[in-house]
């Protein structure tokens, strides 16, 4: 007979419903294994905490996306937006399955060309491009989304300069009946400046606009606005073939699209709140399609979805370091990974289970980081079945903007592993050493030498 | 100016004249013409004298006024021009005998137009009836008028071959006599002869190799329809003799050229119909022998005219064809005729369909295909049912136990093509997964005609998602409805039918998609009025504006080009878009006045035909575009037959011909494939690859490579290699 495990005691106050022999049972089952692959042998070779990549979750998130709006629009192009998660390993995956990249700096941009992504299907967004960055983009005939006037101008600037005619869309942000209202970004439809931008661009041959593009926001839980956003962008594409008798070729609906998780605050679980991507596809093909364009003239529609591909795709694996009592009775448990490495447990309460067998029994508990900081929080409350030390527990859906955002704070940033279509796993990049820091850092001649005690001491 | 209308008259008359020598043959060929005339004019009484007769008729009907086309092609010559040759032989040349001549050239052209509009509106050749009517009318009456003598030309051969080629053609005549021909031999040739009545071998043999020239299944013919007289004659211990002191065997020969290869596309069957109508020939021509013996006229070509039309007649009121195929699209060739004939079979035959796309955007799956087990059966068995499935081959995600878990659940469905609305249901409920509803079999539905007794219907569709009513005008690719699970829809799926009525519950008929792409191994491949079956994922041909513009050859579009060999030599080209009289386009190249006639269906732009000059460029882009698909699509190769005619020569085509009515073992293949496009979402530069390779089994006997470049939505550049040939032309403007 196998070994029972070892669960310490709990003592719960039954504050509900009727007594029952079972306690307070909980419903889901250990999670043990992803895509086929052990936890626990993961993070015996791997360490703890670890970022584990489903390649599988990705390119089955990504053939429903695409088939969700190739079936009900003509012309559909993805492009994976780089911030969301850039690790290389992750970007090919989604360049396998033909996306294009789609990105926000001259730093990703120089990831999207080295992972070898032709520059005519780099699309630059973002306010911060810099002259050099802008020049990089025409030489490449990457398509270039205007954010402001000042950057308008620089690309006429440019223009003027080397004789080159960039490809450039505007960014249009506009009321979708949302708040707040992304209007920080690009040109507004509503007072006229996208209208001002556009005759800027149309009066003055420099620049070939080729595209609109749009970014309503974050996380958006409501379609509609999506249908809003795609129809002001519609208008003003057909607006323009009137005025300029110029065909725009594509309108990118940028990102927004919510994952399946539970954001703070909100009551019912994300699984059953959020709306699937055939919505957010209804919404917006519907909205084109009924626009006003000759069939033969439907604009590219580009999508630059993020979160909803990854997000799932991704897990954190961690231990328990410790459980403690706090002093209003509450349980705590302190995990090895903490808010330095789970940048969005600020905005989501994020789904955790233990990684191996446990009882019925539960008990609602705050799960700490492992920072010397008060705001380590990953979750403020959470019922969870009993934890000891070193029990590993897995995070779900992680997979957006953690690997993009995480720090390097008090400790190291740990491996991430992408498990393949067969379950193998690959790290695809390794744990931090205190070289990876140091070796960044400069430390004047002067500074090297210190005496402590009286004993002299030579660094470097 | 004066010079050019002068030369452009000249021009005129002179092919005109040569039409006329080779169309007695069926021909257009102005060699075999020129051997024609030196054939004629072994008796050169009779030769000039059918030229005068000729040129007279074609001057007569140009000063009246009547279609040059038809002037310049000989159909108004050749009756004038045999008249004159018979005449020529029975009549001593004299002012009264060129004068009577005159008229008698006249008359026949009446005639011909009287019976060209009269016959015509049966569908009908006149054939060699205006010369009959004439030249017994000539002959009867010049019975009265004493000016004009009988000529002894005709019956004492070595006088006339003498007279023609001096004595040592007489000497060598009397060698190959003694050479001891066969009868037979000796009675076709002379029967050859005799079509421009010359009644000796050595016009015989000039025209055998004349027809030989002009066309091998011609010249087989020839022999077939002969032989099978001969062996008639033989079994009915007929005198064959009789024919050949008469020589009128030819009416044989023209027969078998005229039912075998010119009016029906040569075939096994057209050989056997030569076979049977050759008896028939015979009879007709012993029993109108006997008559016209009476009144002491020749019977001439009678039997010949008379079978043939009335096989013609009899035929065109069939209701299949049967392996005898009337030609619709002359070519003056037996051979063309056949090698067009397959090749638009081959091509084309589907061409005449309705074109109805795919009702959805994206990949869908075939759930359920003709002749389905599930529902497809019996009246509605040509039907297609189809979902949208995952990678993992589920039509579902999740449970599937709610409508939304199904990924075709409400999609778009769009027209297959324009057409009126003519019935909506769109109040049924949908089922839950699992539930049928048998009381609305079809439940919420979408009848669309397009043509009289041509309608499509898609069925199952969502509640209340269908916004046309009853009237309404939808173009290709509208939205019709949302895919739903309403009527026998046990889980959601699009069920799509072409009916001849427009009921509900219409039955069904067999009916292609136009275009469309087929998922094969990550690639696609693309079919043409073709049947989507159960198992297959299929998608919708997208057209890429690019390519699309640069294919657009609007009527008056004008291009010009200039080439540069391989030797440096530079050539500028103007070519024009027109549409002919029957509404189809075509690109006219001033130049070299070659003739491309081309199809723009907006998924496809293709040549169907082309004449005129091939080594010029336009005869190189009819080849390098043949078959150009409107929409880019990474991957994938579009394969066609290209018709033998024209593109193939030497032995080996000489000998495909003799066979050709049997089996066709050549191949003339084209392959396309797009090459390179510069930026897929905004493209300026898209590069088409083509070929075309001609050869037997594996053998390669030519091979042409074509790349077409595609700039600022225009045809900027044609590449070509042609063996050791190298052009290159480029847009001008």
């Amino acid at each position: 007979m196998k070994k029972l495990q070892y669960e310490r005691p709990v003592l719960q106050l039954l504050n509900s419903g009727t007594m029952n022999k079972y306690g307070t049972k909980t419903e889901y089952a250990p999670f043990t294994h992803i895509d086929g692959a052990s936890v626990h042998d993961l993070t015996e070779k791997f360490g703890s905490p670890l970022f584990v990549i489903s390649e599988k979750k990705i390119r089955s998130n990504f053939k429903d996306a695409n088939r969700s709006f190739k079936t009900r629009y003509p012309k559909v192009q993805f492009a994976w937006s780089y911030k969301t998660n850039y690790l290389n390993a992750v970007c090919n995956v989604f360049h396998q399955e033909g996306s294009w990249a789609e990105v926000v700096s001259g730093f990703e941009y120089s990831k999207a060309l080295n992972n070898g992504v032709p520059g005519s299907k780099i699309i630059f967004n973002g306010p911060d491009k810099t002259d050099e960055d802008l020049r990089t983009a025409i030489l490449n005939n990457s398509p270039i989304h205007i954010d402001h006037l000042d950057e308008l101008y620089m690309l006429q600037e440019i223009s003027e300069e080397t004789g080159q005619r960039p490809k450039v869309a505007i960014r249009v942000n506009m009321d979708t009946g949302i708040y707040p209202m992304w209007d920080r970004f690009g040109f507004n439809y509503e007072n006229g400046q996208a209208w001002d931008a556009i005759n800027k661009i149309m009066l003055n041959d420099k620049l070939d606009l080729v595209g609109l593009h749009c970014h309503i926001g974050t996380f958006m839980l409501a379609t509609n606005a999506y249908s809003i956003a795609a129809a002001k962008l519609s208008d003003l594409a057909i607006n323009i073939k009137y005025k300029y008798k110029k065909n725009i070729q594509y309108i990118d609906m940028g990102g927004g699209f919510p994952s399946r998780n539970t954001l703070k605050g909100s009551y019912l679980l994300g699984v059953d709140t959020v709306p699937t991507i055939d919505q957010f596809a209804e919404a917006i093909c519907t909205s084109i399609l009924n626009a006003g364009f000759l069939e033969e003239e439907l604009p590219l529609l580009i999508l630059e979805t993020g979160r909803a591909l990854i997000d799932d795709a991704g897990f954190l694996i961690g231990s328990v370091i410790s459980n403690k009592r706090l002093s209003d009775g509450r349980r705590a448990v302190i995990m090895d990974f903490g808010v330095n490495i789970m940048f969005t447990s600020f905005w989501y309460d994020h789904k955790i289970t233990p990684a191996q067998e446990f009882s019925d029994f539960t008990e609602d508990m705050v799960v700490y980081g492992p920072l010397c900081m008060n705001i380590d929080v990953i979750r403020e409350h959470v019922t969870l079945p009993l934890l000891k030390r070193n029990d590993k527990v897995v995070v779900h859906t992680v997979g957006a903007y953690n690997m993009s955002q995480w720090m390097q704070f008090i400790s190291l940033r740990p491996a991430v592993v992408m498990i393949d279509k067969k379950g193998v796993p690959h790290e695809i990049r390794k744990r931090e050493t205190i070289n990876s820091i140091e070796s960044e850092e400069i430390v004047p001649e002067y500074l090297k030498t210190f005496s402590l005690n009286g004993i002299e001491k030579r660094t470097g | 100016m004066k010079k050019e209308q002068v030369k452009e008259n000249f021009q005129f008359y002179f092919e005109g004249i040569l039409n006329s020598y080779s169309r007695v043959f069926f021909s257009k060929s102005k060699l075999f013409a020129f051997i024609i005339i030196a054939a004629t004019f072994i008796n050169p009484a009779s030769g000039l004298s059918g030229l005068i007769s000729l040129a007279a008729s074609l001057l007569f009907a140009e000063w009246f006024g009547y279609n040059k086309i038809f002037i310049r092609d000989g159909y108004y010559g050749f009756n004038s021009l045999l008249t004159g040759l018979a005449l020529g032989v029975y009549y001593e040349f004299s002012p009264a005998f060129i004068f009577i001549l005159l008229f008698a050239s006249m008359l026949t052209l009446l005639m011909t137009v009287w019976l060209a509009v009269f016959l015509g509106n049966y569908n009908i050749p006149f054939l060699t009836m205006p010369f009959l009517f004439s030249t017994w009318i000539s002959i009867l009456s010049i019975r009265t008028f004493k000016a004009i003598e009988l000529s002894e030309r005709g019956i004492y051969v070595f006088n006339d071959v003498q007279n023609f080629g001096g004595i040592y053609l007489l000497k060598f005549y009397d060698q190959i006599i003694s050479l001891n021909i066969p009868f037979v031999l000796d009675a076709y040739l002379k029967s050859l002869g005799a079509i421009f009545f010359q009644f000796n071998i050595f016009a015989g043999f000039i025209i055998a190799v004349g027809i030989i020239y002009y066309s091998r299944i011609a010249f087989t013919l020839s022999l077939v329809g002969f032989f099978s007289g001969y062996f008639f004659y033989f079994f009915q211990k007929a005198e064959f003799s009789d024919v050949y002191y008469s020589y009128i065997g030819f009416n044989f020969i023209l027969t078998a050229v005229a039912l075998g290869g010119f009016f029906f596309v040569p075939s096994v069957k057209t050989f056997l119909l030569v076979i049977i109508a050759s008896p028939l020939v015979a009879v007709i021509l012993s029993a109108f022998s006997y008559i016209f013996n009476i009144i002491q006229l020749p019977i001439y070509s009678l039997p010949f005219s008379l079978i043939v039309m009335l096989v013609i007649f009899a035929m065109s009121n069939r209701l299949t064809p049967k392996g005898i195929n009337y030609v619709t699209n002359q070519q003056n060739s037996p051979e063309n005729n056949l090698y067009k004939f397959a090749n638009r079979i081959e091509r084309f035959e589907r061409d005449t369909y309705y074109h109805f796309q795919l009702p959805f955007y994206g990949k869908w799956f075939v759930s359920q295909g003709i002749d389905g087990k599930i529902t497809h059966m019996e009246d509605w068995k040509y039907a297609w049912d189809f979902v949208v499935k995952d990678e993992s081959d589920k039509t579902y995600n999740h449970t599937g136990a709610s409508l939304n878990d199904f990924y075709c659940y409400n999609l778009p469905v769009l027209a297959t093509a324009a057409g009126y609305v003519s019935e909506v249901v769109n109040d049924v409920d949908d089922n839950e997964i699992g539930g049928v509803n048998i009381s609305e079999n079809w439940g919420n539905t979408v009848v669309i005609k397009h043509d009289n007794f041509l309608y499509s219907k898609v069925s199952h569709l969502r509640k209340n998602s269908i916004r046309l009513k009853k009237g309404d005008y939808v173009k290709k690719g509208d939205i019709l409805g949302h895919c739903g699970n309403s009527g026998r829809s046990p889980e959601p799926h699009m069920h799509f039918q072409i009916q001849s009525n427009d009921l509900i519950d219409g039955k069904t008929i067999k009916y292609p998609f136009s275009y469309y792409l087929l998922e094969k191994d990550n690639g696609n491949l693309f079919r043409s009025f073709d049947y989507p079956e159960e198992g297959d994922t299929v998608l919708k041909v997208q057209s890429t504006n690019l390519i699309r513009e640069a294919f657009k050859f609007s009527p008056g579009t004008v291009m010009k080009f200039e080439s540069i060999n391989e030797k440096g030599e530079k050539e500028k080209v103007k070519w024009e878009v027109f549409v002919d009289a029957y509404n189809y386009p075509y690109i006219y190249c001033y130049n070299t006045k070659s003739f491309a006639y081309f199809i723009n269906n907006e998924t496809l732009h293709y040549f169907t035909d082309f004449t005129g000059d091939r080594k010029s460029l336009l005869y190189y882009f009819y080849l390098a575009a043949n078959k150009v698909l409107l929409g880019y699509y990474d991957n994938m190769e579009i394969k066609d037959k290209l018709p033998l005619s024209g593109i193939y020569s030497g032995p080996l085509k000489i000998l495909q011909d003799f066979i050709a009515p049997f089996h066709i073992f050549l191949n003339a293949e084209y392959t396309f494939s797009f090459k390179n496009i510069d930026n897929e979402l905004n493209p300026s530069e898209i590069v088409i690859s083509s070929n075309a390779v001609t050869g037997f089994g594996k053998t390669v006997n030519r091979k042409l490579d074509f790349e077409l470049t595609l700039n600022n939505n225009k045809l900027k550049k044609i590449l070509i290699s042609d063996g050791k040939k190298r052009i290159s032309a480029e847009y001008i403007s």
